[in-house]
């Protein structure tokens, strides 16, 4: 037994850079021991998966925000700042 | 036809005016969805296909224009943010271990034990608040520290390519990921639960 394996502030260090640097299954193992048994690093590990969703989410009317988009005059506005960006 | 459109990346790469039309009400919409000012949102629409423009070329086609797009559009709005006197980045401070040892017991038992957030991942669009706060508190972070998680977590680069950008080892930026997570973290349980609570 390893003693990270009882530490809750090196799980998340070690949950943490499992998200970027997937570690070799009986790490994982450990890992998921951990989690099963502490319902503190479970909820911290699914505020760092909630973050990851938060960072890729994507949505074409975001909130369902009421508006009809750009008006004629912006789009016009961007278009010819493009235009000179071009040249 | 936009939507349409948005399978192909090259003709609608092909004449970047037309970018104005295909996505520019989708951009404006996330852009006034999170700064709630039509003038600050157009602005950064503007800024947003401008800096398109600039880095055209680096575009691989690993995404859609319209992802591609949204994720410039996503740092312009956290740069937005940044630039706002109330949301100044807070203080480098924040980098210290103490902060995060502060968390913890000594022996590393929680002692400021986090909170379940009652927030499900697939209806982040349901959840306004979350993102409003989540999106301040990333504009919050120390500049680099806000860079590698923007450059994992909104880019979604691997390892290799962060440490290419920020010239770091990869033990490196596994660490200031880290600290960024706990910061936003931190910064949400805060501001969000806080603001969850007096509802």
């Amino acid at each position: 037994m390893f003693s990270w394996m009882t530490n809750c502030q090196r799980i998340t260090e070690i949950v943490s850079e499992a998200m970027d640097n997937p570690p070799p299954i009986h790490r994982r193992v450990w890992i998921w021991m951990h989690l099963v048994m502490c319902g503190h690093c479970s909820n911290f590990r699914r505020q760092l998966d909630l973050l990851r969703a938060a960072g890729c989410w994507e949505n074409g009317n975001p909130d369902g925000i009421d508006t009809d988009g750009l008006s004629d005059e912006v789009r016009q506005r961007i278009k010819d700042a493009i235009r000179s960006g071009c040249r | 036809m936009g939507i349409g459109m948005t399978n192909d990346p090259k003709p609608a790469l092909e004449d970047p005016e037309v970018w104005v039309d295909l996505y520019g009400d989708y951009l404006y919409r996330f852009a006034l969805s999170r700064t709630k000012d039509p003038t600050v949102a157009e602005d950064i629409v503007q800024e947003t296909l401008l800096a398109a423009l600039q880095a055209r070329a680096s575009f691989k086609g690993r995404s859609t224009p319209k992802s591609w797009l949204a994720g410039i559009l996503k740092h312009k709005i956290i740069d937005h943010f940044r630039k706002s006197k109330r949301e100044r980045p807070t203080d480098d401070a924040i980098l210290q271990r103490e902060n995060i040892d502060r968390l913890f017991e000594e022996h590393g038992a929680w002692k400021m034990v986090p909170n379940k957030w009652e927030v499900n991942p697939t209806k982040l669009y349901e959840q306004k608040e979350f993102m409003d706060i989540f999106y301040k508190c990333l504009a919050k972070l120390p500049e680099r520290l806000g860079k590698a998680f923007i450059l994992r977590e909104i880019d979604g680069l691997d390892t290799r390519e962060i440490c290419k950008v920020l010239d770091i080892t990869a033990t490196n930026s596994w660490v200031m990921l880290y600290r960024a997570r706990m910061a936003l973290r931190g910064c949400l349980e805060i501001n969000w639960i806080d603001e969850a609570a007096s509802e």
